[in-house]
């Protein structure tokens, strides 16, 4: 049977679709605009230097993600950057405070492990399957890392009802 | 109040930079055309690297090529002088038989009448085939004389002669008979058949002879040739005398 593949997109297609899934994937985990900036541009230029067909969109989508998700784990877990994380939270959270939520200050205080998860699963809308094979994880450890992550949300806050 | 549409409601708010989007599109157009770039040069090299070993493809079968034409050329040098040889081998035949091939058929002269004829019984039968050589022997040159034993071991007078006129009347000895009155001969000197028989009978007696002859006199010059390629000169001295060339006998005609 013969494969079929979904043809090449071009650059400005690939941003249109992907720039901003990828910026909020990459800030949700960094909570830093730089941060994520720099897990973007590097994403997509592996996604240009690569020579990986894909069958579908979804495809496409699931492997860009999995970059971002391995490009930030490196970033994240460099030492550099978690000492220099204290203090750009410090500014992003001065500089955006009055914009968002409370539910953005909960999310933000979860550990990084699970804010990922938290944001494939609420936001990208990704299965606890999808996500598994996004993030090279047992399924049950993704089952395990939302439900510790509502665990913690619905303490920080307590003083909201949210269906989960 | 449903986490999933707050969480995307405040999501939604982050977005990207214009700045940087626009930065990074040409950082990945950049990009985009040195991978062109470089997949056209690696096709390119791929190309080369294919016509190469086309190329050396077509070498190996050329060498092959080369070999076996080289091989098909020593079989049929081979071929070719062993045809040669066997040309050459079978020339020899052919040449032996290229002497029947030009065998010279002497037909009686013109001045043959049939009353000449009518005066022997065997008439035209006794016209004589006589065998020769190429052309190139028919200019015969008046000095050969080439076997003085043509007579073998015979040493009485009378034996040489009878020896000489039974090979002049032996039709399949007999190959030519030149006439002339002079020591020379060419193929217009050629005896016609009956002219041969003429002859025989005007030498056929003869004795033993012991008269100085003088050659001065009229004399008629003959040169025969045989079939073993002897060649016997005679002479009649005015119509009266056989001397044999090479023979210290002098025989006188009787008849």
């Amino acid at each position: 049977m013969r494969e079929e593949f979904v043809q090449e997109i071009s650059v400005e297609e690939l941003l249109s679709r992907y720039s901003k899934m990828l910026y909020r994937l990459a800030y949700s985990r960094t909570q830093n605009k730089h941060d994520a900036e720099d897990i973007v541009q590097e994403v997509l230029l592996k996604y240009i230097k690569s020579n990986v067909t894909f069958h579908d969109e979804e495809h496409r989508k699931a492997w860009l993600l999995k970059v971002a998700v391995n490009t930030g784990k490196s970033l994240v877990t460099s030492a550099w950057n978690r000492h220099r994380a204290d203090l750009d939270e410090a500014l992003e959270l001065q500089n955006t405070i009055e914009e968002k939520s409370e539910i953005y200050d909960a999310v933000k205080k979860l550990p990084e492990k699970y804010r990922m998860v938290i944001h494939l699963f609420y936001f990208e809308e990704l299965t606890i399957q999808e996500i598994s094979s996004i993030t090279t994880t047992k399924e049950s450890t993704v089952k395990s890392l939302l439900r510790r992550s509502r665990e913690k949300l619905k303490k920080i806050l307590k003083e909201e009802q949210y269906e989960f | 109040m449903n986490f999933r549409e707050s969480y995307k409601k405040e999501y939604e708010k982050i977005v990207p930079d214009e700045e940087f989007l626009t930065s990074l599109q040409s950082k990945l157009i950049c990009e985009q055309k040195e991978k062109e770039e470089a997949s056209s040069e690696q096709l390119m090299s791929n190309i080369d690297k294919l016509n190469k070993q086309k190329s050396d493809n077509t070498l190996k079968l050329s060498t092959k090529r080369k070999v076996q034409w080289i091989i098909v050329g020593i079989v049929a040098c081979f071929l070719f002088m062993f045809g040669v040889s066997m040309t050459k081998y079978m020339g020899i035949f052919h040449d032996n038989n290229h002497g029947k091939v030009n065998s010279i058929k002497v037909q009686g002269n013109k001045n043959d009448s049939k009353d000449d004829c009518n005066n022997d019984d065997k008439d035209d039968s006794k016209d004589k085939k006589f065998v020769g050589k190429s052309n190139a022997d028919d200019n015969v040159n008046s000095n050969v004389f080439r076997n003085s034993r043509w007579y073998g071991e015979s040493k009485s007078p009378i034996n040489i002669y009878e020896i000489f006129i039974s090979r002049l009347a032996d039709q399949n000895d007999l190959t030519k008979l030149y006439k002339n009155n002079r020591n020379e001969f060419v193929e217009t000197n050629l005896m016609s058949s009956g002219e041969i028989i003429e002859l025989i009978n005007e030498i056929s007696k003869v004795q033993v002879s012991g008269e100085d002859i003088n050659e001065i006199n009229q004399n008629e010059y003959y040169m025969s040739e045989f079939a073993n390629n002897d060649i016997i000169k005679f002479t009649i001295v005015n119509n009266q005398y056989l001397k044999i060339k090479g023979i210290n006998y002098v025989y006188k005609l009787t008849k």
